[in-house]
């Protein structure tokens, strides 16, 4: 439990001291303070779980004995009755005062674990400190009895069989991505036109569904031919849809049953007795019909989130709650004021925390780079309507202020700017930030639906239904532009492109050749030929991740399957195609490159201190580098400081950046998704660069194995950007932010104390302006000064609750190792 | 002690053989109902046992 | 052999699931002379379930077998686990420093999380 302000402590001396979080407990209602504080956090303190936090072991028994017995049905209906048989039989739990209801383990302090999805990560899970529930030496046991079953039968394991050994080998060493090619560990859009827009709730699914098995079924009991052949399949998809529909509709209603026996049974208060005869009417009618009420509509879309997420180990929430929840606001709060607006902001505050407290068991190398939180879930918020319209309205501010009660670390807010924008919401978005919670980040609405258009081709009226698809990229709601699948394992860890051309494609810590052997480097004369080896390495990095992901998506349907995803998705339901299947995705994908601006600026160092000045030559580079700068270290201060570094307005550098780029850009296109269409990059980091730290070799930007990785994007390094807030910009502003990638990241540190009072709101309005003008994509702040940073260091206990951005997402200080903790504090804090 | 037997069981009005057993639970952050189907007829394990009440 | 056979040949080595159907008890021995002691193994960079490989050995060693094979030539190193009983290799030296700490990050070298681990060294 975090420390106790003194309560004598006025809320003006809070503001004073930026102690935001006492703020926000003195202000938020009852329910909210107990239902925040009763959070068991599954996100990792560094790469470990937090203590009291568990595994759930009792849904991948369940699983795994219904799996075992229908070994005999096809992917989708063998996952598709195992789930129902799931939903049917595990425990599920009420809290007190909760209105809205559903999590995807069996109790509040367990971690779902996606048994059918790696052995590898299966291995983890037996060898991890702390997760197995007590008796420890009875969970082992079931764990080990779990694993034996799976080792070999997992999605991985069976995309391993038949990915080129070479390609599996080397992706899997670790060294050049992260991820998992499977959408058992992915992130999936979900089709939140055809649920919310056109008003579908699970029934009126189920009866489309019988609709089309109706027409199958003439053809499959019609003429012979070839065209009914792939029918056959698809009844057997729809039929698992259908499964998993009516098991969702009973799923809910266990939850409806639940409140009823409490209210009727348990509960004393009236007050609460209501409130839990609501939750039962809720949970009677959402997800079986569209939702009628506000309540509905978030009950819905979170039952909607829980079951994706019991179905596979989901690391993102692409959601536009603002957007698609208005409807029922509307109605109940401002048309027909069937509830309050302090009623409405109590649900919107207790929507963010069912998701703060979802969790799963997550690999090492995920929890690492993303520690303190379970997943990326960044949710969308203002924007533009289809019609082009400004889309921000009450329920916009809502989410933004009740942001600011609960003070979650996820999910967080993106916020898409746009021109009409109008001040009321500016204010809002500029509070949260003021309050230091790291969001929203502000993303360029206009330029990033041309963006959309520009790689995807996705239509204007589409591209602009644009969600955050995990952290950054943006990604339509529609029935062709939903991506159901996008999976983490194309993410480049792109500094290892310039270690690689450096060592000739040889990776000297996993100990093994990676890359193509492009030369010996202290053989090469003039920098083009370096490049060059850039280039092929960069090619190579990317073809590798890219081809294991393809695959991966293409052969999901066979060795996975989605069968709740795709019955809420339009595509599936109407083709009886599993929605992973890549037919009637138009495609969004995109490479996430960690580890970017290391290329940048180690190549600026070594075209000018060796190639342009002739200070040093390759060959004591090289020697030097593989010393790990160990007995270099005058040679290593002036690669440091000596060499132009990214962010400082400087075009011998910033024109290094645009030529990386536009080579990427220029391959992206080269290389192709499994519908056919680009693979644009998008610099961003979330924690990834402490996590390589380790991983990737000494650099010619001066950075040593082990030191941390600048913090990512298009960002500079920490303490290098040393022109100002204004000089960063136009740096970032020289590229081009449609054409050169799918989206950018850029995190700037701004002084609280400046931007304190009106005028501070004044100064933050100015400098976005000027970023939208230099026609940057991105931006997001930390607002925390180095003074709270380093007390919260010297004294945890006491600041629980100080929130920072790291990359992509936000996170309890607290929560990130000591090592992130240090390169946040790093950053240049600018003055604007 | 059987299941049927406790008050915390509630039978399913379809099939009264099977119901739910609800537990009231309070762990170091929060309180809560958890509830979990069970059959009638089985014996209530001792770790539960505390929630039968007769 | 064939570049695909080699790939092959390695992948099954580092990846092969059956080695992992062990018992209780065989998973949670960590011999007085494991690889995971040794300063020469450098876990995977992507799985932490205690895989990983040689620094030394390449692939094609094996020293489980009388008597050890050691292949130094190579482009990949010899796969291991942190559990494989290193008694017989002439290659085995025991590393000073092993950093059980999960809480900060990723280190193939010094770095061994593993529960077992952190229970042998408390």
């Amino acid at each position: 439990m975090a420390a106790q302000p003194a309560k004598d402590i006025s809320t003006q001396e809070l503001e004073q001291k930026q102690e935001w979080w006492w703020i926000a407990e003195k202000k938020r209602s009852k329910r909210l303070d107990y239902l925040r504080k009763a959070v068991w956090k599954k996100g990792a303190l560094g790469g470990n779980y937090a203590p009291g936090i568990k595994v759930d072991l009792e849904i991948p028994q369940l699983f795994t004995n219904m799996w075992n017995f229908w070994k005999y049905d096809p992917a989708m209906l063998r996952r598709a009755k195992s789930m129902a048989h799931v939903l049917e039989n595990m425990p599920i739990f009420i809290t007190d005062h909760a209105q809205l209801v559903g999590y995807m383990g069996t109790l509040p302090h367990t971690l779902a674990w996606r048994v059918d999805g790696a052995t590898m990560v299966n291995e983890e899970l037996y060898n991890e400190p702390g997760v197995m529930p007590e008796p420890e030496q009875e969970s082992l046991k079931k764990v080990a009895n779990l694993n034996a079953y799976w080792a070999g039968n997992t999605a991985v394991d069976k995309l391993a069989r038949v990915l080129d050994p070479e390609d599996a080998v080397k992706f899997l060493s670790g060294a050049i991505g992260w991820g998992a090619p499977t959408s058992a560990y992915g992130y999936s859009g979900k089709d939140y036109e055809f649920m919310f827009a056109q008003r579908h709730g699970f029934k009126d699914i189920i009866d489309l569904i019988d609709e089309n098995i109706e027409k199958a079924e003439d053809l499959t009991m019609g003429k012979p031919g070839p065209e009914i052949l792939p029918v056959y399949d698809r009844i057997h998809n729809w039929d698992a849809m259908k499964i998993m529909l009516n098991a969702a509709i009973s799923y809910a209603g266990r939850y409806a049953r639940l409140a009823r026996i409490l209210a009727e049974h348990y509960e004393t208060d009236p007050k609460r007795k209501e409130e839990l005869l609501r939750v039962a009417k809720t949970c009677e009618n959402v997800p079986a019909k569209a939702p009628q009420t506000f309540q509905e509509s978030l009950q819905y879309d979170h039952f909607v989130q829980m079951l994706a997420r019991l179905e596979a180990h989901e690391g993102a929430w692409p959601a536009r709650p603002d957007y698609y929840h208005w409807p029922m606001y509307e109605k109940d709060v401002i048309k027909e004021k069937n509830i309050t607006r302090e009623e409405a902001l109590d649900l919107v505050g207790e929507f963010m925390i069912r998701a703060y407290e979802v969790g799963g068991f997550g690999p090492r190398w995920a929890r690492e780079g993303l520690q303190g939180i379970t997943g990326t879930w960044v949710w969308t918020l203002g924007g533009v309507n289809k019609d082009g319209s400004d889309a921000c309205n009450d329920l916009t501010l809502a989410f933004l202020q009740a942001a600011r009660l609960v003070r979650v670390a996820n999910p967080t807010f993106g916020f898409r700017w746009h021109p009409k924008v109008r001040d009321e919401v500016m204010r809002e978005v500029f509070e949260c930030i003021r309050h230091g919670l790291g969001y929203p980040s502000i993303r360029n609405d206009p330029l990033l639906i041309q963006n959309a258009m520009h790689w995807h081709g996705h239509p204007l009226e589409e591209a602009r239904t644009w969600v955050h698809q995990a952290c950054m990229s943006p990604c339509p709601t529609t029935k062709h532009g939903v991506q159901p699948m996008r999976m983490a394992s194309a993410t480049a860890n792109c500094a290892k492109m310039v270690e690689y051309a450096l060592h000739s494609g040889y990776d000297h810590v996993v100990q093994m050749q990676m890359g193509p052997k492009t030369g010996d480097a202290r053989k090469f004369k003039t920098f083009d030929e370096l490049f060059a080896a850039w280039t092929q390495q960069m090619k190579w990095i990317i073809n590798t991740l890219v081809r294991t992901v393809n695959l991966g998506r293409y052969k999901d349907p066979e060795f996975y399957g989605r069968p709740f995803l795709s019955a809420i998705s339009e595509r599936a339901v109407e083709s009886g195609l599993d929605v992973v299947s890549p037919v009637g995705d138009r495609g969004n994908c995109w490479v996430t490159g960690f580890t970017w601006v290391e290329n940048v600026d180690s190549l600026a160092a070594v075209k000018k201190l060796v190639f342009d000045e002739k200070r040093y030559t390759m060959d004591e580079l090289l020697t030097a580098l593989e010393s790990n700068w160990n007995g270099y270290e005058q040679m290593r201060r002036d690669f440091v400081s000596d060499a132009p570094k990214w962010g400082n307005d400087d075009d011998f550098v910033d024109e290094i950046m645009v030529r990386c780029l536009q080579e990427v850009a220029k391959h992206s296109k080269e290389i192709k998704c499994p519908s056919g269409n680009n693979w644009p990059l998008l610099p961003e980091n979330v924690s990834g660069n402490i996590h390589y730290s380790s991983i990737v070799g000494a650099l010619p930007n001066g950075r040593r194995l082990g030191d941390a990785l600048y913090d990512g994007g298009i960002s500079p390094g920490p303490g290098l950007d040393k022109k100002g807030p204004t000089a960063v910009l136009k740096s970032c502003g020289k590229i081009d932010h449609v054409g050169d990638g799918r989206a950018f990241l850029l995190n700037q540190r701004l002084s609280p104390t400046q931007l304190a009072g009106e005028k501070g709101y004044q100064l933050w309005k100015a400098y976005i302006r000027t970023w939208a003008d230099l026609g940057l994509d991105h931006v997001q702040f930390n607002m925390v000064s180095d003074e709270t940073l380093r007390a919260a260091q010297r004294d945890p206990e006491k600041y629980q609750e100080v929130i920072v951005r790291v990359a992509g997402y936000s996170a309890h200080f607290v929560d990130i190792s000591r090592k992130t903790q240090d390169n946040i504090i790093q950053r240049t804090v600018q003055g604007i | 002690m059987k299941y049927k037997d406790s008050k915390n069981f509630f039978p399913h009005p379809d099939n009264p053989q099977r119901g739910d057993f609800v537990e009231r639970v309070v762990d170091p952050r929060q309180a809560y109902y958890k509830v979990k189907p069970v059959n009638a007829n089985d014996e209530i394990p001792a770790d539960a046992a505390e929630f039968a009440g007769k | 052999m064939g570049r695909r056979d080699q790939w092959k040949q390695v992948q099954s080595g580092i990846y092969d699931p059956s080695l992992k159907a062990r018992s209780v008890e065989e998973r949670e021995t960590v011999p007085d002379i494991a690889c995971s002691l040794c300063k020469n193994f450098a876990e995977s960079a992507y799985a932490s379930d205690g895989r990983g490989l040689c620094k030394v050995l390449k692939i094609g060693s094996d020293i489980s077998v009388t008597p050890n094979v050691y292949v130094l030539e190579g482009e990949v190193g010899y796969p291991a686990y942190f559990t494989t009983d290193a008694s017989s290799c002439k290659y085995f030296e025991r590393m000073d420093f092993i950093d059980t700490d999960g809480s900060e990050v990723a280190d193939p070298n010094f770095r061994r999380v593993q529960r077992q681990m952190e229970k042998k060294f408390k």
